[in-house]
Parts: structure tokens; C-alpha cells; sequence
């Protein structure tokens, strides 16, 4: 049981072999007994298969041409805008928009510190697989 | 996919756009459209939005070149931007769509169902095929975002946990995980009994 959650979190990583050597051979003897992981170890690689057996289209040449002069257009357009010296008029007239973008770069700070504690995995491969390991464990619980 | 060393020549095609040469743009453009219709593609999921998810991508390009000092690769950077033009575009669609989620009554106040054209329609392809296909669509349609990013840029676009790090701007551990959910997720729904 303990065994096979710790193989079933290195199941993708075996499936897209970028398991570290001990660990491929660790996860091949698991597999040759038992089933459940066999199985998972399938249904993973059914999953990768089906997502990317999907192929992009590749137009035609009539398709890019129309999408060169399209772009040309848009990019033309959208070049001869003034958007600085938009945003300075707007901005001498209007001292809100100043208070407005203090606020918001306060509470982006606010954000960014909020997120970073949350998201602080980091490079610690050892809290990616806690991540992993307790995620598994709750889904054993479903079961 | 991967991207691979920026060359010397890239390096010149760059800095001449740079300096606002649009031949260079336009042969920018022409090396780089087809992984960029493949990104925005795979992310958006029909070709006539990919297409306009492409082409302000490209606008954002030439518009912001100048703050492109090659750290990473242009490719990558391209991606970048590529990936954020097509969740912008996502993020409105679904804005949209809450908007017009409301019942439509008929002439006697009864509610009667939207009649919209079923874009999943491909007579082409088989009903199998097709349904295999729209059963991916929608699971990964009820991924988070950078779930679903992370997995599309790594098995249907191809790249690497490092390249996938740089475009979604988060560490390489933060992308594994993500992609290990997503596939998680998938695994769950797709081993269900039809």
C-alpha cells in the first residue's frame, strides 16, 4: 500500500522518462507485481496519448496571405496611435488617474507578497513530492 | 518544439526590427508562425481565434520589441506572449459567455433553449473519433489555467519543464506539479465507463 503511493506519484515521470536511474528501476520492479499500478501507469500514458494525438492544422498559403495583410492592417493602425501622449494628457487632466494607479500598485504589492507566500514550492523538489504524496493519499481516502 | 540557441542571424533580424524594419518583421513573423498558431491553437481551440489570438501576438511583438534584451530565447519570449494573448482572449470569451448565459423566453414567456451553430459538428470524422475528442476538449476546458496551460505547452506543443517555467513564469517544481494535477485530473475523468 505505502509502496504503491510512493510509485504511483513517479508514475508520470516514468511514463515521460525523466526519472532518475535508481528510481526507473525501483518503479519497473514495482510494476512487474502489481497490477494497480500497471494499470495507472496506463491510463497516464492513455491520457498523454489521447491530449496530444490531436494535430495542429497547417493552412494554406492563401491562409497566410491573408493573414500577412490582415496583420500589416492591424499593425498599421494600431502604430499610428499616440498612446504616450494619450496617457500624458490624460494624465495632467485627470489627477485620479494618478491616485488610482498608486492604489493599485499597492495593492499589487499587497498581491505579490500574498502570493508568494502561498506559492513558495521553490526549487524544493522534497515539498513538490509532499505536494504529490499527500495528493495521492487523500485520493486512496476517496476511494 | 524546443527552441534551441537564438543565431547570429535571428540576433540581426532582431535588432533590425528594432529599428523598425518591417521586412524584418515580416520575415520574423513568417519563421515563427506556425509554432505560434500551434500554441494559440491548442490553447484556444479553433483555428479562426487562433488566428486573431496569432496576429495580436505579433502586434505585441513588433510594439514591444525594444524590451526584448535576449535573456532567454526569442522564441520562448514569443511563446510568452503567445500564451498570454490567448488567455486573455479565453478569460474575455468566458466574460461573454456569462453575459449571455441568460434564459431566452419565446413569444409566451416560456423558456426556450439557445440555438447556436454546434462548432464540435465534423462530419468528416468519425462519431468515435469525435467524441473521444470533445471529451479531451471539455476536461481540459475544466482544468484551472495553469493547469491546463502547463499540460498543453508540454504534450501538445512539445516543450520543456524549463521553457514551460519561462512562458508561465513560475519555477520548474511549481510547473511539474501542475502538470502532474492536470494529468491527475484528466486520468480521472477519461477512465470513467462511457
Amino acid at each position: 500500500m505505502l509502496k504503491c503511493l510512493f510509485i504511483k506519484r513517479k508514475l508520470y515521470d516514468y511514463s515521460d522518462n525523466t526519472l532518475s536511474d535508481i528510481d526507473t528501476i525501483k518503479v519497473k520492479r514495482h510494476l512487474e507485481i502489481c497490477s494497480g499500478c500497471r494499470v495507472r501507469l496506463e491510463e497516464i500514458k492513455n491520457v498523454i496519448n489521447l491530449a496530444s494525438a490531436k494535430e495542429p492544422p497547417r493552412p494554406s498559403e492563401d491562409f497566410w496571405r491573408n493573414f500577412n495583410i490582415d496583420l500589416n492592417r492591424k499593425l498599421d493602425r494600431r502604430a499610428a496611435r499616440p498612446i504616450r501622449i494619450e496617457l500624458g494628457f490624460r494624465y495632467r487632466l485627470r489627477p485620479v488617474f494618478a491616485y488610482a494607479m498608486i492604489i493599485i500598485f499597492f495593492i499589487g504589492i499587497g498581491g505579490y507578497f500574498f502570493k508568494k507566500g502561498h506559492n513558495s514550492l521553490g526549487q524544493n523538489r522534497y515539498l513538490v513530492e509532499e505536494v504529490m504524496a499527500l495528493e495521492d493519499i487523500g485520493e486512496e481516502i476517496d476511494v | 518544439m524546443s527552441a534551441g540557441r537564438m543565431t547570429d542571424a535571428e540576433k540581426t533580424l532582431i535588432e533590425s526590427v528594432k529599428r523598425g524594419d518591417r521586412r524584418s518583421f515580416d520575415t520574423l513573423v513568417h519563421i515563427h508562425r506556425q509554432e505560434g498558431l500551434n500554441v494559440a491553437y491548442n490553447l484556444v481551440g479553433n483555428l479562426e481565434d487562433a488566428k486573431d489570438v496569432l496576429q495580436e501576438a505579433f502586434i505585441k511583438v513588433y510594439l514591444n520589441i525594444r524590451n526584448f534584451h535576449g535573456e532567454s530565447q526569442f522564441a520562448t519570449w514569443f511563446y510568452r506572449i503567445v500564451t498570454n494573448s490567448a488567455l486573455n482572449f479565453l478569460r474575455k470569451r468566458k466574460r461573454s459567455q456569462h453575459i449571455f448565459n441568460g434564459p431566452i423566453l419565446d413569444k409566451e414567456g416560456e423558456e426556450k433553449p439557445l440555438e447556436v451553430a454546434d462548432e464540435r459538428y465534423q462530419p468528416r470524422k468519425t462519431a468515435m473519433a469525435n467524441e473521444v475528442n470533445n471529451m479531451i476538449e471539455d476536461s481540459l476546458g475544466k482544468l484551472s489555467e495553469k493547469q491546463k496551460t502547463c499540460f498543453i505547452l508540454k504534450h501538445k506543443n512539445g516543450l520543456s519543464i524549463e521553457e514551460i517555467s519561462h512562458i508561465v513564469k513560475c519555477n520548474p517544481s511549481t510547473v511539474k506539479v501542475h502538470i502532474f494535477r492536470a494529468v491527475n485530473n484528466l486520468r480521472k475523468v477519461l477512465s470513467r465507463p462511457i
